[in-house]
């Protein structure tokens, strides 16, 4: 929701420590026509499956989804009604009062460029908010679709998980397959009360036009947990994203997670932070990047320990795929206590001959054994999905990497 | 007919001579024995049989079945039958024992995998475990046999399949192989020769710096390696031969 403030201007020329600085004034700012809604999601295109987005909805307990500006779905399966709601930002801000104190609290508005367009000129995003209590068994869905060419899409997501609520939130970002280049801002704040629990899984297809600068914050109080899962596998111009979690309370599980596989001339630099206030806490941060062709990937990732007896662990893989292709890890880690374990471990490297060989010895051909190492590398199973979402996303990367080996 | 035919074999590694003129024999229907102390070059003739790509071929053939497979490459001859078990498998990260043998597994049915598995004691946590990470001695040998049964070849090359294994799951494998390779071909290379009490080779030989310096009847050739030891076969290999 947009905010008034005249010193958000001079934020509007505040490039981000990361990543390629972008001239936001050179895409279309209030183009994008309102779209309208669809009655279902049996007209999508094949495409959003390639996202995670299934337009059978049995298999979902709610939809949102947005194309450019224009929130054109939305749904919650009768079952689960009483366990949570699914709105526009705008809508949610006009139904409920309370929301604007859950609005730019965790994202500073000033922090960027992007930010601040987004504070200020920011239009749709989804709210969603699950009851304390409450459990949903089946994956929430939300779908941002990039469709007009040159167009900024600024979106703003707020998502309140209650005490000892649970809940999977899969995200889908793609753009349509003849859009051009375009601008995707998402910025998104997570609540996670006392003993909340939320699986957030991104899954993103963007094309090699395209600029995406997510902005993502998330505040853990006492015994929660916190698994976002990141995973982008198409061309992508640049992305830069640097989600920060910080836990405020005690005895909570913060672990961030990202899979790449870079192709063409894409240039990621993703990666996570987590800052630990409480006590007792656990803190991971795992990053996996495979580059091809002339792909660049920075994998960043910092852990702050500001309490006692937390634990915390950063592992940054690369695996090299093309000489034309770039790795960079930096793993950061910030104790300020003798009684917290950080620890972190980085890796780049090509693929193994030996293990190559050694599955070749069992009569599998080169590049078949290659796929398998490959695969094996970008193991989903760390993401600690449950087992029909992570043969989804196994699914997912093996075509990724099937169209591109 | 000769299932597998080594002749004057000599094999260079990083421009280091490691086989200087081997030759071999294998009939079909035969298992043999191949015995020696360490870095006389056995390792080196079993991966010079796969065809890994650093030993390379300097002069002399390896024919199976009937063929000539001397520039064969790796992953075609185990497709023509050949396959091995190593000494020292490579940790695999991200790969599963049970990806692999969904893979190789085609040519066994999947009944008779199941019984493999069960029969050697493997549990659905070591299928789902990576590929020999944090495997014990034992365990990494029944997964390199596992794998080697699910190929069902023609040819096993077994290297030291008794190394760091105990005696229950000695016992276990051994039984295992004695009753998976009847009537089939194969070489198994041993330290200790424990588990040829279970596979009962027709012919052992000994490789003596790189070279087979004698061959002849098994329990012969045991007894006198372990009661002279193997410089005595260096001076005197015409002692054991046929």
């Amino acid at each position: 929701m947009p905010i008034r403030d005249e010193r958000l201007r001079e934020a509007l020329r505040k490039p981000s420590p990361y990543g390629p600085d972008l001239d936001i004034s050179s895409y279309s700012q209030n183009s994008g026509k309102l779209r309208a809604g669809v009655r279902s999601l049996g007209s999508l295109g094949r495409e959003f499956s390639s996202v995670g987005i299934e337009a059978d909805e049995g298999g979902r307990a709610g939809t949102y989804l947005q194309a450019d500006h224009s929130a054109i779905y939305k749904s919650v399966q009768k079952v689960y009604e009483d366990s949570l709601e699914i709105m526009s930002i705008e809508e949610a801000m006009k139904e409920h009062d309370w929301v604007a104190e859950y609005s730019w609290k965790l994202v500073d508005p000033w922090a960027d460029k992007y930010t601040a367009f987004t504070a200020m000129k920011g239009k749709g995003g989804y709210f969603i908010r699950v009851f304390g209590g409450k459990e949903v068994s089946l994956p929430i869905q939300s779908c941002l679709y990039l469709r007009t060419t040159n167009l900024l899409q600024a979106v703003h997501n707020i998502i309140i998980m209650e005490r000892d609520s649970t809940a999977q939130l899969i995200t889908g970002c793609l753009t349509h397959p003849r859009t051009g280049r375009a601008l995707h801002i998402g910025v998104s704040e997570f609540y996670l009360k006392r003993g909340a629990r939320l699986t957030f899984t991104m899954v993103h297809n963007w094309g090699p036009k395209v600029d995406v600068r997510p902005r993502t914050g998330i505040l853990l109080e006492d015994g929660g947990t916190y698994v976002s899962n990141y995973v982008c596998l198409g061309l992508v111009n640049s992305l830069q994203m640097y989600p920060k979690a910080e836990i405020v309370g005690n005895r909570s599980t913060a672990a961030m997670n990202s899979i790449i596989y870079g192709k063409g001339h894409s240039y990621f630099d993703v990666g996570g932070q987590v800052v630990v206030r409480g006590n007792s806490n656990v803190a991971e941060i795992i990053g996996r990047t495979v580059t091809t062709g002339s792909s660049r990937a920075v994998m960043r990732a910092r852990l702050m320990s500001g309490g006692e007896g937390n634990k915390g662990h950063i592992e940054c893989r690369g695996l090299m795929l093309s000489p034309q292709s770039e790795i960079t890890a930096v793993p950061e880690l910030v104790s300020k206590s003798s009684t917290s374990e950080l620890t972190h471990e980085a890796a780049i490297g090509r693929l193994n001959e030996e293990q190559v060989l050694y599955l070749m010895s069992r009569g599998l051909k080169r590049e078949d054994a290659e796929s398998l190492l490959i695969k094996g590398f970008l193991d989903v199973s760390m993401m600690k999905l449950p087992g029909y979402l992570q043969d989804q996303i196994e699914k997912i990367i093996h075509l990724a990497m099937t169209s591109g080996l | 007919m000769g299932m597998l035919k080594v002749r004057g074999l000599r094999v260079v590694v990083d421009g280091r001579s490691v086989l200087r003129g081997v030759d071999i024999e294998i009939p079909e229907g035969e298992i043999h024995a191949l015995l020696g102390p360490n870095a006389s070059g056995k390792t080196s003739l079993a991966q010079t049989l796969l065809g890994f790509p650093n030993f390379k071929v300097v002069s002399g053939s390896i024919s199976f079945k009937g063929k000539d497979i001397t520039r064969v490459p790796l992953d075609e001859r185990v497709r023509m039958g050949l396959a091995i078990a190593f000494q020292n498998p490579p940790v695999v990260r991200g790969v599963k024992l049970r990806d692999v043998l969904k893979l190789i597994g085609k040519k066994t049915e999947r009944d008779k995998l199941a019984q493999l598995i069960s029969e050697m004691r493997i549990s659905g946590e070591l299928l789902n475990r990576d590929l020999n990470y944090g495997f014990s001695g034992g365990e990494k040998k029944k997964c390199e046999i596992l794998q080697v049964l699910a190929l069902n070849p023609d040819f096993v090359i077994l290297d030291e399949p008794d190394s760091g294994v105990d005696v229950e799951n000695l016992e276990i494998l051994g039984k295992e192989l004695s009753t998976a390779l009847e009537g089939k071909s194969g070489l198994v290379i041993t330290h200790t020769s424990h588990i040829l009490k279970y596979l009962k080779p027709q012919r052992a030989h000994v490789m003596i710096d790189g070279k087979v310096a004698c061959h002849g009847d098994p329990e012969k050739v045991i007894e006198t390696v372990s009661s002279k030891g193997y410089e005595w076969c260096k001076r005197c290999p015409s002692v054991m031969s046929d």
